[in-house]
């Protein structure tokens, strides 16, 4: 097992550091912002002496190794349009997104495992289909859209929750439930399929055999084995819980990263998205390790390996 | 020995009218793309207390379908069309609820494959205490003294540090020596196993049959060993039901088989046996194959491949009944002829 | 006594619980399908109908008919917005822009995603572990972050969402051509020396190419719709379609300050977005499914 650690840290370290880099580069692309930054009808020379101070007038090799100085120090740069360093900027709307994400996370998950679980000990199969058309519908409808629609049908229409900015607990419903739902819909046809998969196995056979009844047998054979194939894709699908977040973030204004990384693609302002890939980087990494941990904790095969 | 060792060591109550299992006129089905296949064909069997029956045939041969049906543990999408399964006087194909309330307690079964039959997240130990606990009414420290129990019984060496490895850290033999302890820890009145030894290497194999020999001794079970190897059914049955093509061909005591086999299949299937034995000469074996289910066709399935039956036309039309003969029964027009007493082996 | 001989039909007998026979996944019938061309016809119309009405015009400005809810003035049937332009030609125009689009990403995600599954499945070794290894890296990243990444440094724009999205959808492409080519590859036992590689690689596509087109042709055509949803959300986001261009996405974010006047700037172009995904879908559920598995309706 602490082999299997270690070497999923060194991974991680070594995915951040590649994010990083290609981060840099990909910030290089447009040469020097300086005349993109500064207003219309700037002279040369204050062009010049912006990127001068940003360090844009040394060679890419510098750069990229004063690059790397800052993120050994915990820095990835000044904003642009403001003097701070932009991990600032965007550290303390971490816990806003953090928090819708992980909710509507543990909420779809949560609930995909609890309603598939019912169906199939139930073995209520007209349940079971119209759960999937309406999680085809969902899937349907792009995030942003239903998010709308939550607002129009709830907020204005009905006047029940607020639609937008942090004003509260309510406020949290609106936008958990347009990511969670989503969530829910990709969730429960996977764990669906998962136990499907399951019941033709022969241990589960063999548990029918020794005279356990159908609902222990889901609960106690089945389950553990059907999560680790979906535990694995949660940890790849990560990247669209993300994107999802920031669009949903846009629609109700909830105080996150989203609205700083969208104001810094206005104001071409690299390094806060710079800040922004950093932190998804690291929630992403840390994440996929999570989910390798959990993975092995549940299947003895691979810490035994 | 804890009081619930003694209670699953007690024989069963004899009973002297009746056999633990009888299976009449069963036939499992399946789709096919034209429509229902019968991949059982209307099989018949008694199984006494506390004997053993062997269950012999090729694969595809229905075997383990038959015994699948009668637990109750058809794989989904086939069906137990037409039959009634009688055990120890009881009708278990009216009533599901009892069938599943006796497997595992009355009525057990032990597969092939003992890696995939285990749970491989889950330990051994928890595994088998599960089992334990399923059909009698005991504490976690109770269950798992018991497991120790049984996993010492079966020869498993260190059994408390072994019962908190998973199914993968254990040997291919182990698995099965402990499948088999569970099976029979209730002490069941009939065990199946279906082809028990054949995922196994060949010098483990005696080793597993011993340890149901012993385990079965001690309980009194009957059991239905399903197998297609002969040499098996030499050492462990009392009696033998072969199968061919969905159906049974010939039923009789073991001793008497060897000697006279009456259905021309199963003497195709000893001299094949037997031949391995002889240097110098050619194995025997049965020309051709067993007919697919769906092209079983009318009349005896195994009449292409019979020296007798392929230039016969009642071979070819009429499908030949399971009849009593003097030694047990055969289905065949034309029965191999009892070897005449002086003949010198 | 056996059952009953040689049958093909079953006597009439109670069969105790015989299962139904498995319904085959994914397949809605006939009635889905028709609904999803149904849809797709509404959408369809939209756009080539819409251009032939009188006064069609998707950038005129008139402030003072700012606006106007559906059927309230003959000359812009379903209202105006906020700076008085016809809903109606946006909303067509803007389908127009979006099927455009998507048609060019999917283009480019199948002859991307072809190419490099050809190379990775037939070549193997280094190739499959270079082109996995950016597959791995794409599928992880949110195409949201890393359009943002790039439209801080090139600036937002319809030409760049169209070369990120596609770049970024190659992978299932990808995936099934290096099946097809990996198994072609253990057909034809390959003796050839290095120096032949070049002449293999021809000969595989001519084999290879013609399998493999139809099938993934039909994947393509529906991903299309998928396409749409995403890159109306991007749109959304200001990452994509720039204004005055009109695209579904932004009339929703124009719509949105809205809400409680005049839903209907939200409730149309959000409708037709959904009539042409939801549709697709469903079309798509039954041709993808009879493709892969070979069955017929």
């Amino acid at each position: 097992m602490p082999t299997y650690v270690a070497r999923k840290l060194a991974q991680a370290v070594v995915t951040l550091f590649a994010v990083m880099t290609i981060g840099f580069f990909l910030g290089r692309l447009s040469g020097r912002p300086g005349a993109l930054i500064l207003p219309e009808g700037a002279t040369q020379a204050e062009i010049d002496a912006l990127n001068a101070r940003l360090g844009f007038d040394r060679p890419l090799g510098v750069q990229y190794l004063d690059f790397l100085r800052g993120l050994l120090t915990g820095t990835v740069g000044d904003s642009y349009r403001q003097k701070v360093p932009a991990l600032d900027l965007l550290v303390d709307r971490v816990p806003a997104t953090f928090q819708l994400a992980l909710s509507a996370f543990v909420i779809g998950l949560g609930s995909a495992l609890l309603i598939a679980v019912l169906v199939h000990v139930t073995r209520w199969n007209g349940l079971r289909l119209t759960l999937l058309w309406l999680g085809s519908m969902r899937q349907s409808v792009p995030d942003f859209l239903f998010g709308v629609l939550l607002v129009l049908l709830f907020s204005v229409t009905l006047g029940w929750l607020p639609s937008l900015g942090n004003q509260g607990p309510t406020s949290l419903v609106l936008p958990v439930a347009c990511l969670a739902t989503a969530q829910l819909a990709v969730y429960l046809r996977l764990v669906g399929a998962s136990l499907g998969e399951q019941q033709g196995q022969d241990y589960v056979r063999a548990a029918y055999a020794k005279g356990q009844p159908h609902h222990q047998v889901v609960v106690r054979q089945m389950l553990p084995n059907a999560v680790i194939p979906v535990l694995t894709i949660a940890g790849l699908n990560l990247g669209g819980l993300l994107g999802g977040t920031v669009i949903v973030e846009n629609v109700f204004a909830w105080p996150g990263m989203g609205q700083v990384l969208l104001q810094a693609v206005n104001g071409r302002d690299f390094p806060v998205v710079l800040a922004g890939l950093a932190v998804v980087a690291f929630f992403f990494v840390a994440v996929n390790l999570v989910v390798d941990l959990v993975t092995a904790s549940i299947d003895p095969r691979v810490r035994l390996a | 020995m804890s009081a619930v060792t003694a209670a699953a060591a007690a024989p069963p109550a004899t009973r002297a009218d009746g056999p633990v299992l009888s299976v009449r006129d069963l036939v499992v089905c399946t789709h096919g793309p034209d429509g229902p296949v019968v991949l059982v064909d209307g099989v018949s069997l008694d199984v006494q207390p506390g004997e053993v029956l062997a269950l012999v045939g090729e694969s595809g041969s229905g075997k383990s379908l038959t015994m699948l049906a009668v637990m109750g543990l058809l794989p989904a999408g086939t069906w137990l069309e037409h039959g009634t399964v009688t055990f120890r006087g009881e009708d278990l194909t009216a009533d599901r609820c009892r069938l599943e309330r006796l497997r595992g307690d009355r009525l057990a079964m032990v597969f092939q494959d003992p890696m995939t039959t285990l749970n491989p997240v889950r330990r051994v130990g928890a595994q088998l205490a599960e089992t334990v606990r399923l059909h009698a009414r005991l504490t976690r420290r109770q269950a798992d003294e018991r497991v120790v129990e049984l996993l010492d019984a079966v020869g498993i060496p260190d059994p408390a540090a072994k019962a908190r490895d998973y199914p993968h850290q254990w040997s291919g033999g182990m698995r099965q020596r402990a499948l088999i302890a569970g099976a029979v820890a209730h002490g069941p009145d009939l065990l199946v196993a279906d082809e028990p030894t054949t995922a196994l290497d060949v010098t483990i194999q005696a080793q597993v049959m011993r340890v149901l020999a012993e385990r079965r001794a001690r309980t009194g079970a009957a059991m239905i060993l399903i197998t297609h190897d002969l040499g098996l059914v030499a050492q462990a049955a009392d009696r033998i039901a072969v199968m061919y093509a969905g159906r049974v061909v010939e039923e009789q005591d073991v001793l008497g088989v060897f000697d006279a086999p009456r259905h021309p299949y199963t003497r195709g299937l000893l001299a094949s046996v037997l031949s391995l034995g002889r240097d110098g000469e050619r194995a025997y074996a049965i020309t051709g194959q067993p007919p697919v289910p769906a092209e079983r066709g009318t009349g005896c399935a195994f009449r292409a491949r019979c020296d007798v039956g392929r230039d016969l036309a009642v071979c070819g039309e009429q499908v030949p009944t399971l009849l009593a003969t003097g030694q047990g029964r055969v289905a065949c027009h034309r029965p191999v002829p009892l070897p005449a007493p002086e003949v010198v082996r | 006594m056996s059952a009953v001989a040689g049958r093909v039909a079953l006597p009439a007998l109670v069969a105790r619980r015989r299962p139904r026979r498995a319904p085959r996944p994914g397949r809605p019938g006939h009635v889905a399908a028709a609904v999803g061309v149904a849809l797709l016809s509404l959408v369809v119309a939209l756009i080539a109908v819409g251009p032939l009405l009188p006064g069609f015009d998707p950038y005129a400005q008139d402030l003072s008919r700012a606006m106007l809810p559906p059927f309230a003035d003959a000359a812009h049937p379903l209202g105006t917005d906020s700076l008085g332009r016809d809903v109606l030609s946006r909303l067509s125009r803007a389908g127009l822009v979006s099927v455009g689009i998507a048609v060019v990403v999917v283009a480019l995600n199948f002859v991307i995603g072809v190419t490099l599954g050809l190379l990775a499945g037939y070549r193997g070794g280094w190739a499959d572990g270079l082109v996995g290894a950016v597959a791995d890296i794409q599928l992880a990243m949110p195409v949201v972050v890393l359009l943002i990444a790039l439209s801080a440094v090139l600036g937002p724009s319809t030409q760049l969402m169209v070369l990120t999205l596609g770049l970024t959808y190659w992978v299932g492409y990808a995936r099934v051509a290096r099946a097809m080519a990996m198994s072609l590859r253990e057909r034809d036992f390959v003796v050839a020396p290095l120096t032949q590689g070049g002449s293999h690689w021809w000969t595989v596509t001519r084999h290879v190419l013609p399998q493999v087109l139809p099938q993934m042709a039909v994947i393509a055509s529906f991903d299309i719709a998928t396409i749409i949803g995403i890159e109306s959300s991007l749109d959304y986001l200001g990452l994509g379609v720039q204004p005055p261009d009109p695209s579904w996405g932004a009339m929703i974010t124009e719509g949105q300050k809205y809400l409680q006047t005049n839903p209907m700037l939200v409730a149309l172009p959000g409708v037709a977005l959904f009539v042409l995904v939801a549709g697709m879908q469903l079309l798509s559920q039954r041709f993808t499914t009879e493709h892969v598995t070979g069955a017929r309706p």
